[in-house]
C-alpha cells in the first residue's frame, strides 16, 4: 500500500478513534452526571418515605394531629419531587412507579384519619382500623423498600458507569499507546528502516563504491525511491566509467603529448598536471595537485612568472618564454596562460601549457641566416642586371656616335632607353630589399624623370606631370608595364611637340577595384596625323605597347581627338610572390 | 405415653418428614408452578434452558392456583412450589416446614370483582347482601374482604360463596352468584365469557399479591446448590422479560394459552422482581391478623422471619434481600 495512503488512513483512523473516545467519556461522564443526580433524588425520595413511615407509625400510636400535618406536608413534598421533571430513570423502579404507588396512600391515610376521628369503636370499625392500618404501614414499607431500592440502583448504575469510566480512563489512553506503538513500528518498518538502507547505500556510493543497491521490493513510495537510487546508481556507475574513459583518454593524449599542460586555480593551486609536468618537478601527480604554484621550483619568486600568472587571473591571455635547466641543458620554454573564464565573467583559474622551443629557436636562427644570405645574393644579382643592362645601354650609345643617320642613331637611342627602363626595375628592386614587387609609384616618378632628361633639343618643349599613387607590382608585371609607359612617353616627347611646339604632358598611375591599376600617358600636342591608326600602324614602338598589353592581359584605349591620350588598365599582380620576408607590402 | 406409642410415633413423624422433604426424583426437582402469568419467569426459564444452563433439572407440574401448589409441596409431592402471600399465612398457622425463598414476582391488580351490568353492582357498596363467588382461603378472599372493609362494608353482609376456580365463570354466568372475587386467569375468563355484560368494578391499589417461590425447609440445605441455580435461572429469565418482552409474551401466551386479548388484560399490572422486602413480611402480618380477627385461623400470629430463607437469594442476588434479621 502507498505510504500516502496508509498514512491518510492512520491520521483518519486516529481521529475517529480520538473523537470515539472524546464522545464516549463524554457521554458517560454525562451518564455519571445524570446518575449522581438520579441517585440523590431516591436517596431524598427513600429519606423522605422513611419518614412518612415513622409518621404513620406515630399517627397509628397516638393519633397526634401534629403527625397527620407532618405526614401530609411530607407527602406533599414527595410528590413534588417524584413530579420534578428530568430524563427518564433507566432503573428497573421508576419515579414513574413510586409516584404510581404513593397515590393508594392518601385514600388510605385519610380512611385511617376518618375512622380514628369518628370516635366509633364498634367491630366493623375496629376491623377498618386494622386494615386500614395494616395496608398502610405494608404500603408505606413497600414504597419504602421500592424508593431505596430505586437508590440502588442508581448507585449500582452509577457505580457501573463510574467504573466504565475509570475502565475508559484507563484503557484510551493504553489503547492510544497500543495505537502510537503501532503506528511507530510501521513507520520504523516501512519507513525508517527502508530509508536507513537507503542511506547506508548512499554513504557506500559517496564513497566510491557506486556498484551498492538497494534492491528494495516494497511497493510504496520508499521503495520508489529506493528504485530511484538504484537507477541513478546505474547512472552514476555508468557515466562515471565514461568519464573514467574519457579521462583516461585525455590523460592519455595530455601524457603523451610534447608539452607541460597544467591547470592552477584561482588560489594558484595546481588541479590537473600532465606527466611531463610530473617530470619536471620529479612528483607525483597526486603530490603536485592541490599544491600551490609557489611550492615548486621557486617559481612564484620570478617575478615575470609571478606577473604572467596574476595577469592570467586578470583574464589576459599572455606568453612567456624563458630558459631553464632540464636534464643538464638549459632548454628554452615557452609558457602560454590562458585564463579559464567563467559564465558571469569571473577567472576560475588558468590553463598553462610549457613548450620547449629550444629546437623551434634553433631551426628559425638558421631560416632567418638563410634569407638574409638569399636577400644579399638576390640584391647582387639583381645589382649586376642592372649594371649589365646599363653596359649594354652605354655600349649602344658609344656606338649610336658613329652612326651618321639621325633615324639610326634615334632607334640606337629608343633601346637605350628600353633597356635603361629594364635596368630602373632591378635598380628599384635592390635598392628596396624587396625582390618580388617594386613600388611602381617610384618607379613611374623615376622613369618619367630618366625620360625627360634623355629628350634632346631640335624638337618643342613640354613639361610634364606625374600623379601616381603608390601601389606594389609583381617584378614579371612592372618590366612590361615599365616598357608601356616608356614607349608612351617617349612617343609623346618625339612626336607631340614638333618645331619648337612646347606642351604638357600628364602621366597619372592610380588603383581600382582592389588589384587594378590604370597607367595614363595623355599630352596636349599635335596630335596623330589623319587616319593614323593606332592599333593598326607599324610604329615598332606601338607594337610593343599593344604585344605587352597583350602579355600583361591588360587593356589599352587610346584618344587622340586632342592631342594623343593612352590609357592601360591592368591587374597588378598574377600570383602571390612565394618569397617575401613581409606578407604586406608597406608603402615606403 | 407408653414406650411403643412414644416409638410409634417417631416413625410416623419420620415418615412424615421424609415425605416433606424433596420431592427428588433420580435427582429431578419437582416444581409446582401455578398457571397464572405471574409465574411466566418459570416459564421462560424452562423454555430458554436456563435451568439446564445452571445444570439443574426442574420438572414442573401444574396446578390451578397458589393455594393447591403450596398444598402440594406439603404434602411432599413438590420440592418447590409458587403461591401468592395469602395461602402461605393460611399454611403458616398448621405448619413451619417450609420456608419463602423469594419474590418472583408482585401485582396490584391480580383479584378483580366482576359482574354482571345486569346485577346492578356499580361499586364495592353495592355487594351488600349479594352472593360473591370466591375460593375461600385465597388472596381473592382476602381482597374481597378489603374491598368490603375500605368500602365500609362488612364483610359479613356479603354472602360469600365458596367455590372452585374452574366452575366460577358458570356460576357467574348461571346467575348463582351475583359477582366473583377472583384472581387471574379466572378473572378474565369470567369477563371474557360475560363479553359486553361483563363490569370489574374499580378497585385497583386495594391490595398487592407477592407471588412468592416456596420450599420445603428439610432438605433445602442439602440442595442448596440447585436451589441457587433454580433462582439464577428465574433472574436471568426476568432480565429476558425485561428486554425481549415479544418473546416473554409469546412463550406466556403458549404455555397458558392465552390469546393476545389475555395477554393484553394482565400484562400492564405484572410486575417481575426478584427479592425479600420487609413489605411482604408486613403483609403477611397483616393478612394473619385478618385471618385471625375473621376467624378462619387459630393461634398466634406467626413469626414470618422463621418462614423466610434469604440465604440463597443473598447468595445469587446480593443486595435484593432487605429484610433485617
Amino acid at each position: 500500500m502507498p505510504l500516502s495512503k496508509l498514512f491518510t488512513g492512520l491520521v483518519v483512523l486516529a481521529a475517529v478513534f480520538g473523537l470515539t473516545a472524546l464522545a464516549v467519556l463524554g457521554f458517560t461522564a454525562r451518564e455519571v452526571d445524570r446518575l449522581g443526580a438520579e441517585q440523590l433524588r431516591a436517596h431524598q425520595v427513600a429519606r423522605d418515605v422513611s419518614s412518612m413511615l415513622a409518621l404513620t407509625h406515630e399517627y397509628i400510636l397516638h393519633g397526634e394531629e401534629r403527625a397527620e400535618q407532618q405526614w401530609r406536608k411530607r407527602y406533599a413534598t414527595l410528590m413534588q419531587s417524584l413530579d420534578v421533571g428530568g430524563p427518564a430513570s433507566d432503573s428497573r423502579v421508576t419515579r414513574a412507579d413510586l409516584h404510581d404507588a404513593l397515590q393508594v396512600l392518601p385514600e388510605l391515610f385519610n380512611g385511617l384519619v376518618g375512622v380514628s376521628t369518628s370516635g366509633q369503636r364498634d367491630l366493623l370499625t375496629r376491623k377498618r382500623s386494622e386494615l386500614l392500618v395494616d395496608r398502610l404501614l405494608t404500603e408505606t414499607q413497600a414504597i419504602s423498600e421500592a424508593a431505596f431500592q430505586w437508590e440502588s440502583q442508581a448507585t449500582e448504575a452509577r457505580a457501573v458507569i463510574e467504573r466504565r469510566l475509570i475502565t475508559a480512563a484507563i484503557s484510551l489512553p493504553a489503547l492510544l499507546s497500543l495505537a502510537f506503538t503501532g503506528a511507530a513500528w510501521l513507520l520504523a518498518r516501512r519507513v525508517l528502516k527502508p530509508i536507513g538502507a537507503i542511506q547506508n547505500a548512499t554513504a557506500i556510493a559517496a564513497a566510491g563504491n557506486l556498484a551498492v543497491r538497494c534492491n528494495s521490493s516494497a511497493r510504496d513510495e520508499v521503495g520508489d525511491l529506493a528504485r530511484g537510487f538504484d537507477h541513478m546508481a546505474n547512472e552514476l556507475q555508468s557515466r562515471t566509467q565514461s568519464i573514467q574513459a574519457a579521462e583516461a583518454f585525455l590523460r592519455n593524449i595530455t601524457d603523451n603529448l610534447p608539452v607541460r599542460i597544467a591547470y592552477v586555480d584561482s588560489e594558484l593551486r595546481y588541479r590537473f598536471v600532465n606527466r611531463r609536468h610530473c617530470e619536471r618537478f620529479s612528483c607525483a601527480r597526486e603530490e603536485i595537485i592541490g599544491r600551490t604554484f609557489s611550492e615548486f621550483d621557486g617559481q612564484a619568486a620570478d617575478p615575470k612568472v609571478e606577473s604572467q600568472a596574476a595577469a592570467a587571473l586578470a583574464g589576459e591571455k599572455s606568453t612567456l618564454e624563458f630558459t631553464e635547466a632540464i636534464i643538464g641543458r638549459s632548454a628554452c620554454i615557452e609558457r602560454s596562460l590562458v585564463p579559464d573564464v567563467a559564465a558571469d565573467g569571473t577567472v576560475k583559474g588558468f590553463f598553462s601549457t610549457d613548450v620547449d622551443i629550444t629546437e623551434r629557436r634553433r631551426q628559425r636562427a638558421e631560416v632567418e641566416r638563410a634569407l638574409e644570405e638569399k636577400e644579399v645574393l638576390l640584391s647582387e644579382v639583381h645589382h649586376r642586371v642592372k649594371n649589365n643592362l646599363q653596359v649594354i645601354s652605354s655600349l649602344l650609345q658609344l656606338q649610336s656616335r658613329t652612326i651618321e643617320s639621325p633615324e639610326t642613331r634615334e632607334l640606337f637611342a629608343d633601346s637605350q632607353n628600353r633597356i635603361r627602363s629594364m635596368a630602373l626595375i632591378h635598380e628599384k628592386l635592390y635598392q628596396s630589399h624587396d625582390f618580388a614587387q617594386v613600388d611602381f609609384a617610384d618607379y613611374v616618378q623615376s622613369l618619367v624623370r630618366m625620360l625627360e632628361a634623355s629628350q634632346g633639343g631640335g624638337r618643342g618643349s613640354a613639361s610634364i606631370q606625374v600623379r601616381a599613387v603608390p601601389m606594389a607590382i609583381d617584378i614579371d608585371r612592372a618590366i612590361p608595364a615599365g616598357l608601356i609607359l616608356n614607349e608612351l612617353v617617349s612617343n609623346c616627347f618625339k612626336h607631340g611637340f614638333p618645331d619648337g611646339r612646347t606642351g604638357h604632358i600628364d602621366v597619372t598611375l592610380h588603383a581600382h577595384n582592389g588589384d587594378q591599376a590604370t597607367l595614363a600617358v595623355k599630352d596636349d600636342g599635335a596630335g596623330v596625323p589623319t587616319g593614323f591608326d593606332p592599333a593598326s600602324t607599324d610604329s615598332l614602338g606601338l607594337q610593343l605597347v599593344h604585344m605587352l598589353a597583350d602579355q600583361l592581359g591588360g587593356s589599352l584605349s587610346f584618344e587622340h581627338a586632342r592631342g594623343f591620350s593612352c590609357e592601360l588598365v591592368f591587374a597588378t599582380r598574377k600570383l602571390p610572390s612565394k618569397v617575401s620576408r613581409q606578407r604586406d607590402w608597406q608603402p615606403s | 405415653m407408653s414406650v411403643r406409642a412414644w416409638t410409634t410415633r417417631r416413625i410416623l413423624g419420620l415418615i412424615m418428614l421424609l415425605s416433606l422433604t424433596f420431592e427428588c426424583v433420580a435427582g429431578e426437582l419437582v416444581f409446582a408452578v401455578a398457571r397464572t402469568a405471574m409465574s411466566l419467569p418459570i416459564y421462560v426459564a424452562q423454555s430458554e434452558g436456563y435451568f439446564a444452563a445452571e445444570n439443574v433439572s426442574v420438572r414442573i407440574t401444574d396446578c390451578a392456583f397458589g393455594k393447591l401448589c403450596l398444598s402440594q409441596l406439603l404434602d411432599g409431592k413438590a420440592a418447590l412450589c409458587t403461591a401468592a402471600d395469602l395461602p402461605i399465612v393460611f399454611a403458616s398457622f398448621t405448619s413451619n416446614r417450609f420456608a419463602i425463598l423469594a419474590t418472583l414476582a408482585t401485582n396490584r391488580s391480580d383479584a378483580k370483582i366482576v359482574t354482571r351490568k345486569s346485577s346492578k353492582v356499580r361499586a364495592p357498596a353495592d355487594l351488600r347482601g349479594k352472593k360473591v363467588g370466591v375460593a375461600v382461603g385465597t388472596s381473592a378472599h382476602y381482597f374481597l374482604d378489603s374491598v368490603a372493609l375500605l368500602s365500609g362494608l362488612d364483610p359479613a353482609s356479603i354472602q360469600l360463596v365458596d367455590l372452585r376456580t374452574d366452575e366460577m365463570t358458570a356460576q357467574l354466568l348461571t346467575n348463582r352468584v351475583d359477582a366473583l372475587s377472583a384472581f387471574e386467569p379466572f378473572a378474565f375468563q369470567a369477563a371474557k365469557a360475560l363479553a359486553d355484560d361483563a363490569l370489574v368494578l374499580s378497585t385497583s391499589r386495594t391490595y398487592t399479591l407477592t407471588w412468592n417461590i416456596v420450599a420445603a425447609k428439610d432438605g433445602l440445605t442439602a440442595n442448596d446448590r440447585d436451589v441457587e441455580g433454580i433462582l439464577r435461572a428465574l433472574d436471568r429469565a426476568i432480565h429476558l422479560i425485561e428486554i425481549d418482552p415479544g418473546r416473554a409474551q409469546s412463550i406466556l401466551k403458549a404455555r397458558l394459552d392465552l390469546n393476545d386479548e389475555g395477554v393484553a388484560w394482565v400484562w400492564p399490572d405484572l410486575a417481575f422482581e426478584l427479592g425479600l422486602t420487609q413489605s411482604l413480611i408486613k403483609t403477611m402480618e397483616g393478612e394473619a391478623r385478618w385471618a385471625l380477627r375473621s376467624g378462619y385461623a387459630q393461634g398466634r400470629e406467626p413469626n414470618y422471619l422463621r418462614y423466610i430463607q434469604e440465604g440463597p437469594l443473598n447468595r445469587v442476588k446480593p443486595g435484593s434481600v432487605a429484610i433485617v434479621r
